[in-house]
């Protein structure tokens, strides 16, 4: 059997995994709604300053959501690797054929299917607050696309080294809040001439908030 | 169909995604290899 066609059914069995349990289908999706939700309504007004790029501020949170959703979901790849380690089945797969890398990357593959699926729900719920997506339906399926590699590149890499270097599940799922971290400092959160709160900062100092706002907004 | 995207930054994103792959996934696969 050649590397890809490894990969593919290994990937495969994990697709067969995930409808087994559906707890982990629903809830790790759910952080990132309720975070989605929680600091779209906290700064909706943020969306009101003159010159932010537009009017909805979900719409402009919405990217970030579905990297929310890719980048720390991918960590779940690393704790079921973990997970067979612990159980054994990693051993049992090392005493086939089956080369060790499509055994990484097939559980990698697999979990990044779920987490396309799930950063589509983000995307859906985005549009029924009010965001657009511009480019249409290839253009939501690019972003999808391009979250879940950079999930898959980024932090599955890291969670499926954790996984070889522990081999203990509990210790790959603590590290998955660091992710968030990582989010958290992106563009669309942290920046120093237009970040939310250095213009709010900036404003209530100001003589003329408005003024400010507006400049570092724009 | 292809108006509106701004290719040069998608194509900066698809090489920074490739540049991390081809460097972290390779050792990640080597560490698995030596485990």
């Amino acid at each position: 059997m050649t590397a890809p066609a490894q990969v593919l059914l290994l990937a495969q069995r994990a697709l067969v995994q995930f409808p087994r349990n559906p707890i982990l289908l629903g809830f790790s999706v759910m952080p990132v709604l309720i975070m989605y939700l929680v600091f779209g309504g906290l700064f909706e007004g943020v969306a009101e300053l003159p010159g932010f790029p537009t009017d909805n501020y979900f719409e402009y949170l919405a990217p970030t959501a579905i990297l929310l959703a890719t980048v720390p979901g991918i960590g779940n790849a690393g704790v079921a690797l973990a997970a067979d380690f612990q159980n054994g089945y990693f051993q049992k797969l090392l005493t086939t054929p089956t080369s060790v890398g499509a055994v990484m990357l097939g559980r990698l593959l697999g979990d990044c299917v779920r987490l396309a699926v799930q950063a589509g729900l983000v995307l859906l719920l985005a549009m029924a607050l009010g965001a657009e997506v511009a480019t249409g339906v290839p253009g939501a399926l690019l972003m999808i696309a391009m979250g879940t590699m950079l999930g898959i590149v980024t932090f599955g890499a890291i969670s499926a080294n954790l996984a070889i270097r522990t081999r203990d599940a509990a210790a790959v799922q603590a590290i998955q809040p660091m992710a968030f971290l990582l989010i958290f400092l992106t563009s669309a959160y942290q920046s120093p001439t237009t970040s939310t709160a250095a213009c709010c900062a900036r404003s209530s100092s100001s003589t003329r908030p408005s003024t400010c706002c507006g400049r570092c907004a724009s | 169909m292809l108006s509106g995207y701004d290719w040069g930054d998608i194509g900066i994103g698809f090489l920074v995604i490739a540049a991390l792959g081809a460097v972290a996934l390779p050792l990640t696969a080597r560490n698995y290899r030596r485990a």
